[in-house]
């Protein structure tokens, strides 16, 4: 039962069927959506749950209420001390993606708005941090960490995610302040500002779009990692939110998978969120990753 | 009259390293923390592979290639590396593949926006969330073997996750869920972006929309398809967080996937050296996936001059 | 207000020699306009003195004070970019006033500059605008108050008009050269349209190839052009040319006809080769404009015509060798039709084929 089956025969049979009225088209995608959904649907069921409703009944069942959600939420938050994790992704994703995205324009002001020689150098310098998968990074970073007493702190973590998700911005942030005609900065420079007030009265200003959209971007990736927060932090107080969940799933003692699939949506409700409110600032984000 | 004097005279050279003095503070602190905290772990990665190292007892021997011969002849390294393979080729064919089909389904119907968000939001989503819930759905009591009790399918219901030939075909499938709908996207805008004219003379020339598809969209699309692709794979074959949370069950973790291969031998089992040189190894498959794509990259450019 | 001086400039990128040792000297409160084709190194002669560019040779001296190597904001000058370069997140007033306010000018006396720029060129009910909801005619009003109110010694232009319409680059020709008799203020204008020059400059100075060709009164450089290029440059229509040789004291066009020399243009040596310069209001039809003083005469036919309204371009041919006539109070002309065609002997320029000088005493 593979969505491979449900989607290529949807796809085959539009191109077999030569002319097809949008209207049959429009139903056929609603129908191959609405199989797609199907896990949300699952775990929409699964919290209105109590754990030996799930267990009794089918996983799959609808819920007999929805009284049970309340419980499951205060519960599922208590024990997987949710507060902390969140409060240190919430830290973690602000602090590194904010910084992360200045350091970024910092850098591609010096790239667009100077000249010299070797820029490109210097931004394949910046850029190459992302060419390698990140397993490369784990055991030096462990090792670096223990002995500088940076493992299992939070300035650690911020610092790593800070620094991991310079590149990608700097990319985005170089192309588009590149667009920025020149004539401003001379106009600027006439009207007596140095290179700094430049940067900051005149390009800044006018980034503020890609730049939104590039923290956003990064703030969610860090909200979403895993790895890092396992391999540098060992305490649970320092622990990202997936970190704290993915405990929390790997923890057989009473965790019934309402309460887990509980946990885990409520771990995914700020992205969600930023996601519905902030939805053009993403979209565009995305078009700036075709773009490189 | 001065003859030819192309070099730049004093003041010019001042002129130049102000501003390249300049330059490197607005550069310094984006070099310093990617150098600092991924450039030289980077270094230090690859030189530990090449010593023997457990956890620090400090020896730093130079043993050569000694861990890598270690991984040549390490089963669970083996069996890691032929999931690895299954993991690239599924990323490179289902998502586009389920992708461009889903694309061209949602082509300029009614509410593509909606259609769009509903596909990508599980791209947002963590991989452990996403791992979390198909974990349920492939569970010993999940909904996979519900549904299939349900159609009168009861024989074919097993323990997904802890099926050595099971177990990687379910997470494929989980992670292709969540990526298929961000390929879809950037299909839609690819095909968005496509001239419309070819199109129309295909048309008006009698080409059935298939043949259309064929001959004329399909090799449009080939630069977005392929950096569609590599996006795809390198992201698919080093994912490691649905690997782990999907495969909690799995007794044999090691074997799942290199990267899930990496850190349980390294931060499991103490062997520090020996997980250096398998990063380093899935470093290089990366970069050997790269360069490909740069190849055909490369290739398309001079094709369509 | 300042004097601008510049001395043997030079500019080199990499191999190109840009500029090639130029030295101009600009009088306090004069409209000095650079003018040349494209590349000729006017922009770039302006963004030196601006201090945008660092010259590989040379000095630049404002007020007498060697600014080579001042950096723009100390110079006293102010510029006024082609493309305006406001910038697009401040209004109008935070434009204008963001120089100001950088160097910590008091804000009363911001207030007042601000006032009297604005009205000046009526823009006061703009100041609470952004640049994208002004039209092309207001950013260049804007862009030139953001220069005014740092009340610097020198103005710098740098092709401020062509970005504008037809119409509205008249109109604003005359604000310009209005605002120059109002603030008596050094400016230095540099266009590529020779019209523009001529209509609001008190020298001009005639670029090519990085070097100066002539520096002089709109009037000097139309009725005394030192050399071929800036002949053909200056005027419109185009001064049309003549090749021919000397012989005593006329010149041996080819294709036949001989032109008497004027005393200016005595002492030329035999068989030197020459080109004459004419402009088309001295090929006067027979008729149709001031019949000339010393005149020379022929008879062609006309082999296009051009009906301006008020006057109409005849193109005709003299020994092969094409001259354009204007023909005032014009009535239809077809082509074909002959003219009896005077050329006003006093007013031709002689040159030298080779060197392209003029040959005038």
């Amino acid at each position: 039962m593979s969505e491979t089956a449900i989607g290529a025969p949807a796809a085959a049979e539009r191109r077999r069927a030569g002319r097809r009225s949008n209207r049959a088209v429009f139903w056929i995608a609603v129908a191959v959506t609405l199989l797609w959904l199907f896990p949300f649907y699952y775990a929409l069921v699964t919290i209105f749950k109590t754990g030996q409703e799930y267990t009794a009944g089918g996983p799959l069942a609808l819920p007999a209420s929805t009284a049970p959600v309340v419980a499951n939420i205060l519960e599922a938050w208590r024990r997987t001390h949710m507060l902390v994790g969140m409060g240190n992704s919430l830290l973690y994703g602000v602090v590194g993606a904010g910084l992360a995205v200045f350091v970024a324009a910092l850098a591609s002001y010096g790239l667009t708005r100077l000249d010299y020689r070797g820029r490109s150098y210097w931004f394949l310098l910046i850029f190459s941090g992302t060419i390698f998968p990140f397993q490369i990074y784990l055991i030096p970073l462990f090792q670096g960490f223990a002995r500088t007493g940076l493992l299992d702190s939070r300035l650690g973590m911020i610092l790593v995610y800070t620094a991991i998700c310079v590149p990608f911005p700097t990319l985005v942030l170089k192309n588009f302040m590149s667009q920025i005609p020149r004539d401003l900065d001379e106009a600027a420079r006439m009207d007596g500002c140095s290179e700094w007030r430049i940067f900051r009265s005149i390009i800044l200003p006018n980034s503020r779009g890609p730049m939104i959209a590039v923290f956003l971007l990064q703030f969610n990736w860090i909200w979403n990692d895993l790895i890092f927060s396992m391999v540098l932090t060992l305490d649970e107080s320092k622990r990202s939110i997936m970190n704290s969940l993915m405990v929390f799933q790997g923890n057989y003692a009473g965790t019934t998978p309402n309460l887990v699939v509980t946990a885990t949506l409520l771990a995914s409700v700020p992205t969600l969120v930023i996601f519905f409110l902030l939805r053009r600032y993403f979209m565009q984000g995305l078009a700036l990753q075709t773009s490189d | 009259m001065q003859s030819s004097r192309p070099k730049p005279s004093p003041r010019e050279k001042a002129a130049q390293r102000a501003n390249f003095l300049t330059a490197l503070c607005f550069l310094a602190p984006a070099v310093l923390l990617v150098t600092v905290f991924l450039l030289v772990p980077l270094i230090y990665n690859v030189w530990i592979s090449f010593t023997g190292w457990a956890k620090f007892s400090g020896i730093d021997r130079f043993v050569g290639v000694a861990n890598y011969s270690q991984a040549f002849s390490n089963p669970k390294f083996f069996e890691a590396a032929g999931n690895t393979v299954s993991w690239i080729v599924a990323s490179l064919v289902l998502p586009i593949g389920l992708g461009l089909g889903f694309a061209l389904l949602l082509r300029g119907i009614r509410g593509a926006e909606a259609f769009k968000t509903v596909f990508f939001v599980p791209r947002l989503l963590a991989p452990t969330a996403i791992g979390t819930i198909w974990y349920y759905v492939f569970a010993d009591n999940g909904t996979l073997n519900a549904m299939l009790s349900g159609v009168g399918l009861g024989d074919w219901t097993r323990s997904w996750l802890y099926d050595p030939l099971m177990i990687t075909p379910a997470m494929i499938i989980a992670h292709t869920w969540q990526t298929t709908g961000l390929v879809m996207v950037l299909l839609l805008l690819g095909l968005a972006a496509l001239p419309t004219e070819p199109l129309e003379a295909a048309q008006v020339e009698g080409a059935t929309p298939f043949q259309i598809f064929r001959h004329i969209v399909l090799p449009m699309l080939l630069p977005t398809l392929l950096v569609v692709t590599i996006i795809s794979v390198i992201a698919g074959f080093t994912t490691f967080d649905l690997v782990w949370v999907m495969g909690r069950d799995y007794p044999n973790r090691s074997t799942l996937t290199l990267a899930v291969h990496q850190y349980w031998e390294t931060f499991r089992s103490n062997r520090w050296a020996y997980g250096a040189s398998v990063a380093v190894l899935i470093g290089l498959i990366a970069l050997l996936i790269t360069w490909v794509q740069t190849l055909l990259q490369q290739k398309l450019e001079d094709r369509a001059k | 207000m300042a004097v601008v001086e510049l001395r043997n400039l030079e500019k080199w990128y990499g191999a190109f020699h840009a500029i090639r040792s130029i030295d101009l000297r600009i009088e306090d409160g004069s409209f000095v306009a650079l003018v040349g084709p494209s590349g000729c190194g006017k922009s770039t002669t302006l963004r030196m003195i601006a201090g945008l560019e660092v010259p590989t040779e040379g000095e630049i001296l404002i007020g007498d004070r060697d600014v080579t190597d001042v950096p723009s904001r100390d110079r006293g000058v102010a510029m006024v970019f082609q493309s305006y370069a406001l910038y697009p997140h401040m209004t109008v007033e935070e434009n204008m006033t963001f120089g100001l306010r950088i160097a910590g000018t008091p804000a009363p006396e911001i207030r007042s500059r601000l006032a009297h720029a604005s009205g000046m060129l009526k823009i006061d009910s703009l100041l609470g605008r952004r640049p994208t909801q002004l039209s092309g005619g207001q950013r260049q009003r804007v862009a030139i108050g953001r220069a005014l109110v740092r009340q610097p010694d020198v103005f710098l232009f740098d092709e401020p008009l062509s970005n504008l319409d037809a119409q509205l680059r008249t109109a604003m020709r005359m604000e310009i050269k209005r605002l120059h008799q109002n603030l008596k203020a050094t400016i230095v204008f540099v266009t590529h349209d020779q019209v523009e020059a001529m209509t609001m400059a008190d020298v001009i100075v005639v670029m090519r190839d990085g070097r100066v060709e002539q520096v002089g009164s709109p009037l000097d450089l139309f009725e005394r052009p030192a050399n071929l290029f800036v002949a053909g440059f200056i005027g419109a229509p185009a001064m049309r040319f003549l090749d021919g040789v000397v012989r005593g004291d006329v010149v041996a066009l080819d294709g036949g006809a001989e032109l008497p020399l004027d005393a200016a243009f005595s002492g030329l040596g035999d068989g030197r080769p020459v080109r004459i310069g004419v402009r088309p209001e001295d090929v006067v039809p027979d008729g149709h404009g001031m019949p000339p003083g010393r005149a020379w005469e022929f008879t062609a036919s006309v082999t296009l015509s051009e009906p301006l309204g008020n006057e109409t371009l005849l193109l005709t041919e003299l020994g092969g060798q094409e001259l354009l006539s204007r023909m005032y109070r014009p009535r239809p002309v077809r082509a074909g039709d002959t003219f009896r065609f005077a050329i006003d002997l006093d007013r031709i320029h002689v040159f030298d084929r080779e060197s392209g000088a003029s040959l005038r005493r």
